[in-house]
C-alpha cells in the first residue's frame, strides 16, 4: 500500500484546513489541520494512531495498493479515449488572415501575407472534405482569422455562402471576431444555426481603445458594444471575451458593472471568458506585463474578494474547483488537454490542414491540403494524435496530471521543440486558490 | 475529513470533462 501518486493535497488559501484530491477514484476532502499532519505522517509512512483514519483513505483511495491503482488507471485511461471518440469535433475556417484591427498584444502580426483569396469553389472542397473525413461524428465549425467580418461586400458574400453551405450540411456554426462590423453582419448571420460569437472586449472605452484598436488607431469600444446589443437582441449568443495583463486587470471591475449595467449579464444569450495574454509564438515587446498563469489567478482571486460583482460577469474555474463546488462531484480524469488533430483541426483559405486554432497559418505547422488536393502528412498527424499524459514521459509521476491533461500541444511545442513534451498547470496553486473561493472550509 | 462528493451525483453530470476545450468557448483556451 501507498499514498496514491495521484494526490493533490495542499493548504486552502486564507484558511488553516488543506484539501486532498484524487482524479483517479474522484474523492474530494476538507482537511483539518490536525488531520493534515496525520495524513503527512501517512505519506512519509510513519505509524498512525488515529483510529479509523487509515481505513477511510483506504476507502477513498488516498491509501492504496499500487498494482490495484495501476489496473483503475489503465481502465479509466480506455474510458476517456472512448468516450473522446464520441465527442464533437470543432473545425476552425480561416476564410482571411488579414485585419481591420493592429491589436497590441496580436499573436499573427508576425505571419507571412497569404497569397490569393477564398472562393466558392475552396468553401465547397472544405464542406466535401469535412464531410467525408468526419462522416459520423458530431461536428461544428468556427470561422476564424484574421477578421473573418470584414466589412466589404465581397466578404459578405463569402461570408453568406459559408452560411449557407453550413445550412445545408445541418452544422452549427461559431464565429471568432472582434465584433467592430457585428451591426453590418446581423442579418447575415440570423440566416445561420449561429452557435454563439466570440467577442473580444479588453476592458470600458478608455482602456479597450488604447489595446484594441483600427489600423490608423481609432477607437472600437462604442461599434463592439453596439454588436453586443444587436446580437443579443436577435438572440445570437455572444461569448464576450477580455484578454487580461498587468495594463488592464484593474479594470475588470468596471467593465464587469458595464455589462450588468447593460443587462448582458442578466441575458440567456451572453456569456463570458477570461484569456490571459501571453506569448504564443513570438515575444513581445513588453514581457514584463504578462501574467503567469498562477500571479493573473491570484490576482483574480484578490480582484473579485474586493468587487465580488465580478463573480456576476465572470467565475474563474481554478482549475477543478468551479466544477466540484458547482456539482458536488469532480469531473473525469482529463488524461489529455491538447485536442489537436483529436477533436480539433483547422482549416483556411488557401487549402492547408493544420493541428489546431494555435498553429492555424503557421506553415511549418500544415499538416496537408484539403484543395486543391488531398494530402495529409500522416506521420506528423499521428504524433499529435498520440499526445495525452500517457505518452509525455515527463507526466508519468507527476501528482497533477489527470487536472493538467498534458496542457497545450503548441506551446510545448514551441518550448521544448517537440509535440510529446508538457505544458504544465500550476494545478495545485490554482485549487489553493479556488478551494478559498469557492469551498466553504468552515 | 469532510469530503465534498456529494452522494448519488449524476453520472451524467459527473461525465463532463474539465478540459479547457470544453468550457464555453468558441476558441479552444488551451494554449492561453
Amino acid at each position: 500500500m501507498y499514498f496514491s501518486k495521484h494526490n493533490i493535497f495542499s493548504k486552502i488559501k486564507d484558511s488553516e484546513n488543506y484539501f486532498i484530491v484524487n482524479l483517479l477514484t474522484g474523492n474530494a476532502d476538507i482537511v483539518s489541520p490536525e488531520d493534515a499532519i496525520v495524513i503527512n505522517d501517512v505519506k512519509n509512512q510513519k505509524p498512525i494512531e488515529k483510529e479509523g483514519f487509515i481505513s477511510e483513505l483506504t476507502e477513498k483511495g488516498y491509501w492504496t495498493d499500487e498494482l490495484e491503482e495501476q489496473k483503475l488507471y489503465k481502465s479509466k485511461y480506455l474510458d476517456f479515449i472512448d468516450s473522446r471518440d464520441d465527442d464533437e469535433v470543432q473545425l476552425f475556417f480561416v476564410p482571411n488572415y488579414s485585419c481591420n484591427f493592429a491589436c497590441s498584444y496580436c499573436y499573427q502580426d508576425e505571419y507571412a501575407p497569404s497569397k490569393g483569396t477564398l472562393t466558392n469553389e475552396i468553401v465547397d472542397a472544405f464542406f466535401v472534405y469535412i464531410q467525408k473525413e468526419f462522416v459520423g461524428k458530431r461536428k461544428y465549425i468556427t470561422v476564424f482569422g484574421g477578421e473573418p467580418l470584414m466589412n466589404s461586400p465581397k466578404q459578405k458574400e463569402t461570408i453568406s455562402y459559408l452560411i449557407q453551405k453550413s445550412n445545408e450540411a445541418n452544422i452549427d456554426v461559431c464565429f471568432v471576431t472582434n465584433g467592430y462590423t457585428l451591426v453590418d453582419y446581423i442579418d447575415i448571420l440570423k440566416q445561420g444555426r449561429i452557435r454563439e460569437i466570440q467577442i473580444t472586449l479588453d476592458g470600458t472605452a478608455p482602456i479597450h481603445n488604447t489595446r484594441r484598436f483600427l489600423k490608423g488607431g481609432a477607437g472600437t469600444f462604442d461599434k463592439i458594444v453596439e454588436g453586443v446589443d444587436a446580437c443579443i437582441a436577435n438572440k445570437l449568443t455572444v461569448n464576450l471575451r477580455m484578454v487580461i495583463d498587468k495594463e488592464n486587470i484593474n479594470n475588470l471591475s468596471d467593465l464587469a458593472q458595464f455589462a450588468i449595467d447593460k443587462d448582458w449579464t442578466s441575458s440567456n444569450y451572453f456569456k463570458t471568458q477570461i484569456g490571459r495574454n501571453y506569448e504564443l509564438h513570438h515575444c513581445q515587446s513588453e514581457a514584463s506585463k504578462l501574467f503567469s498563469r498562477v500571479t493573473l489567478y491570484e490576482q483574480l482571486y484578490a480582484i473579485t474578494k474586493e468587487h465580488p460583482h465580478i463573480l456576476e460577469f465572470y467565475k474563474p474555474a481554478y482549475s477543478i474547483a468551479k466544477f466540484l463546488s458547482e456539482n458536488g462531484s469532480l469531473p473525469n480524469p482529463l488524461f489529455d488537454s491538447c485536442p489537436a488533430c483529436k477533436t480539433e483541426w483547422a482549416f483556411d483559405y488557401t487549402g492547408h490542414i493544420y493541428p489546431c486554432t494555435a498553429t492555424v497559418g503557421k506553415d511549418e505547422e500544415a499538416l496537408g491540403t484539403f484543395y486543391p488536393e488531398i494530402s495529409l502528412k500522416s506521420e506528423l498527424t499521428e504524433a499529435w494524435e498520440m499526445r495525452d499524459v500517457v505518452s509525455i514521459p515527463e507526466c508519468k509521476d507527476c501528482s497533477v496530471q489527470l487536472a493538467c491533461g498534458g496542457g497545450c500541444g503548441s506551446v510545448a511545442k514551441n518550448n521544448h521543440g517537440n509535440i510529446c513534451s508538457t505544458d504544465c498547470r500550476p494545478i495545485k496553486e490554482l485549487l489553493e486558490l479556488g478551494f478559498g473561493a469557492y469551498i466553504d472550509v468552515q | 475529513m469532510k469530503s465534498l462528493i456529494k452522494k448519488n451525483e449524476n453520472e451524467a453530470t459527473a461525465k463532463v470533462a474539465q478540459c479547457c476545450a470544453k468550457i464555453s468557448k468558441t476558441v479552444a483556451g488551451c494554449h492561453d
